[in-house]
C-alpha cells in the first residue's frame, strides 16, 4: 500500500483543484442569483429563470449533470479539456445550492439596514455591495463550508467522464493490483483531511468574524 | 421666515387600510415640530412617507417651494432619518458607519470624510468610541452615532421616529440632550416622540394624530394647557397621569 500512496497524490491535487475552483465560481454565481432573488419579486424574469435553474439542480442526480456537461458541451461547439468539463459540471451543480444559501442569508438581514442606507442616499447597488452582502457572507459561512465538503465528495463522480481525480486513480490502481479494500480505505483516508480541513478553516473564519466586533474590548 | 417643507394632502394606504389620511403640514426653516398620538395612529407611517420610505398614494412634497421627486429627495440628502432601532451597520466601526456614506454618496475623499466624521462625533460626544463596533456601545451611544451619521450628510431637515423608545430610561436624556443641542444650532426637525416634557421644551408646534388624521396642531403652551379638542385632552390625561 505504501508504494501506491505517492501515485495517488497528483490525482488528489486534481480533486482539490476541481472542487475548489468550482466552489469559488459557484459562490459568485450563487451570490448574484441570491441577491436578485431576495431583492426583486418572484415574477421578475431573472428570478423565474434562476428558480427553474435551482429546481433542475436540486431535482436531478449529479451524475446526470456531469454526463450532460460531458456530452452536450461538444454538441454546442465547446470543446474543453475533461478537467474544465468537470469544473463546469460541478459549478453548475454547486451554484444551485449556493444560490439557495445566499438567498436565505440575504433575506435574513434586517430591513432597517436597507432603510438606513436609503435615507443616507445610497443606491441599491452600493447598499448590496457595502452593507448587505458583507453581513450576509458571515451568515453564509457554515452552510458554505457544508457545501464545500459535499462538493469535494461529489467530485468523485467525475470519474465517470474519465477525469483522473482521486477516485478514478484509485479505480485504475485496483485494476492493476486487486487490493480493493485497501484502496478503498486509502481513498477514504485521503478525502478525510481535505473535508475536515475545509470545515476547520470555515470554523476559524466564522470565529474571526464573530470576534471582530469584540477585538477592541479584548485589547483593553 | 422661509418655508422649507410643505406637504399637501398626503395619503397612505396599506391595501384598503387608510393609515395616513389627507395630511397637510408646513414647516419653516429652523422650526421644530413634534408629532404625538396613540399607538397605531399613523405617526411612523407619516414620517416614513416624508422620508420616502413609505410610498404615498397621493399628495405632494415641496422643498423650498419646489416640488421634488422621491429620487431628487434622496440624491440631495434633503432628510436625515433617525430610527427607533438605530439601524447602525454592525459590520462597520462607528467612524466607518459615518465615512462610508460620505465616500460612496457624496464622493468625498477618505481623509476629508474622516474629518467630517470626527467633527460630528464630537458634537454627539462619542468621539472616544470611534473605533469600536456598534455592538460594543450602549443604546444611548448607538443612537447618538446614528444621529451623527445622518448629520454628517448635511441634511436640510432631520426626522426622528421615537428615537428614545428603545432605550433604557437612564440613557434617554443623553439622546434628548444631543437633540436639544441640534435644535440650538438651528436644525429644522420633525420628531415623533412620547417624551412630553421634552416636547414642551423643544417644540415650536405640536401635532396630535389619531386614526391617521391630524386632530390638533397647536403651540406647546396651548397644547398642554388649553387644547382645542376633547380627544387631545383625553390623550394628555392618559400620557401625563404619572
Ligand atoms: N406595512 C404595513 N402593512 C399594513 N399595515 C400597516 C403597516 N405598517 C403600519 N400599518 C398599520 O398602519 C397603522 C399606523 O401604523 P404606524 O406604525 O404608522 O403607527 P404609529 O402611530 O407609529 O404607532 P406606534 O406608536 O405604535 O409606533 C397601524 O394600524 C398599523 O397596523
Ligand atoms: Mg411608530
Amino acid at each position: 500500500m505504501v508504494e501506491v500512496f505517492p501515485r495517488l497524490l497528483p490525482p488528489l491535487w486534481v480533486t482539490i483543484k476541481v472542487s475548489f475552483i468550482s466552489l469559488f465560481l459557484a459562490f459568485f454565481i450563487g451570490l448574484f442569483f441570491g441577491s436578485i432573488n431576495s431583492i426583486y419579486s418572484k415574477f421578475n424574469p431573472i428570478n423565474l429563470v434562476s428558480r427553474f435553474y435551482v429546481w433542475i439542480v436540486l431535482c436531478t442526480p449529479i451524475i446526470i449533470q456531469i454526463y450532460a456537461a460531458y456530452l452536450l458541451l461538444p454538441k454546442v461547439g465547446i470543446k474543453l479539456d475533461v478537467f474544465w468539463v468537470g469544473v463546469i459540471a460541478l459549478t453548475f451543480n454547486s451554484a444551485g445550492y449556493q444560490t439557495e444559501i445566499s438567498r436565505a442569508s440575504i433575506t435574513s438581514i434586517d430591513k432597517g439596514q436597507y432603510e438606513a442606507s436609503k435615507t443616507l442616499g445610497m443606491s441599491l447597488l452600493t447598499t448590496m455591495i457595502y452593507i448587505i452582502i458583507p453581513q450576509a457572507i458571515k451568515r453564509m459561512l457554515p452552510a458554505t463550508a457544508n457545501e464545500a465538503s459535499h462538493l469535494i465528495k461529489a467530485s468523485a463522480v467525475l470519474s465517470v467522464i474519465a477525469l483522473l481525480e482521486l477516485h478514478k486513480a484509485a479505480i485504475n490502481l485496483q485494476g492493476n493490483s486487486f487490493k480493493f479494500i485497501e484502496l478503498l480505505a486509502l481513498q477514504a483516508l485521503l478525502y478525510l483531511p481535505i473535508v475536515l480541513g475545509t470545515s476547520y478553516i470555515a470554523s476559524i473564519l466564522q470565529k474571526n468574524n464573530d470576534d471582530k466586533s469584540s477585538k477592541i474590548d479584548l485589547a483593553k | 421666515m422661509t418655508n422649507i417643507l410643505s406637504i399637501n394632502n398626503l395619503n397612505v394606504f396599506y391595501e384598503s387600510f387608510h393609515a395616513v389620511q389627507n395630511i397637510s403640514l408646513s414647516l419653516n426653516e429652523r422650526e421644530i415640530v413634534v408629532i404625538c398620538g396613540p399607538s397605531g395612529s399613523g405617526k411612523s407611517t407619516l414620517i416614513r412617507a416624508i422620508a420616502g420610505l413609505e410610498k404615498a398614494d397621493s399628495g405632494d412634497i415641496f422643498i423650498n417651494n419646489k416640488l421634488m421627486s422621491e429620487k431628487e429627495v434622496f440624491k440631495n440628502n434633503i432628510f436625515g432619518m433617525v430610527f427607533q432601532q438605530f439601524n447602525l451597520f454592525p459590520h462597520l466601526t462607528i467612524i466607518e458607519n459615518i465615512t462610508l456614506p460620505l465616500i460612496k454618496v457624496k464622493k468625498i475623499n477618505k481623509s476629508e470624510s474622516i474629518k467630517i466624521a470626527e467633527d460630528v462625533l464630537n458634537k454627539v460626544k462619542i468621539i472616544d468610541q470611534k473605533d469600536k463596533y456598534p455592538s460594543k456601545l450602549s443604546g444611548g451611544q448607538q443612537q447618538r452615532c446614528a444621529i451623527a451619521r445622518s448629520l454628517a450628510m448635511n441634511p436640510k431637515i432631520m426626522l426622528f421616529d421615537e428615537p428614545t423608545s428603545a432605550l433604557d430610561p437612564e440613557m434617554i436624556n443623553e439622546v434628548l440632550d444631543v437633540m436639544s443641542d441640534l435644535a440650538s444650532t438651528g436644525m429644522t426637525m420633525i420628531i415623533v416622540t412620547h417624551e412630553m416634557g421634552f416636547a414642551k421644551k423643544i417644540a415650536n408646534k405640536i401635532i396630535f394624530m389619531d386614526n391617521g388624521e391630524i386632530v390638533e396642531s397647536n403651540t406647546p403652551e396651548n397644547f398642554f394647557t388649553n387644547p382645542n379638542k376633547e380627544r387631545t385632552k383625553t390623550f394628555l390625561n392618559q400620557v401625563l397621569q404619572h
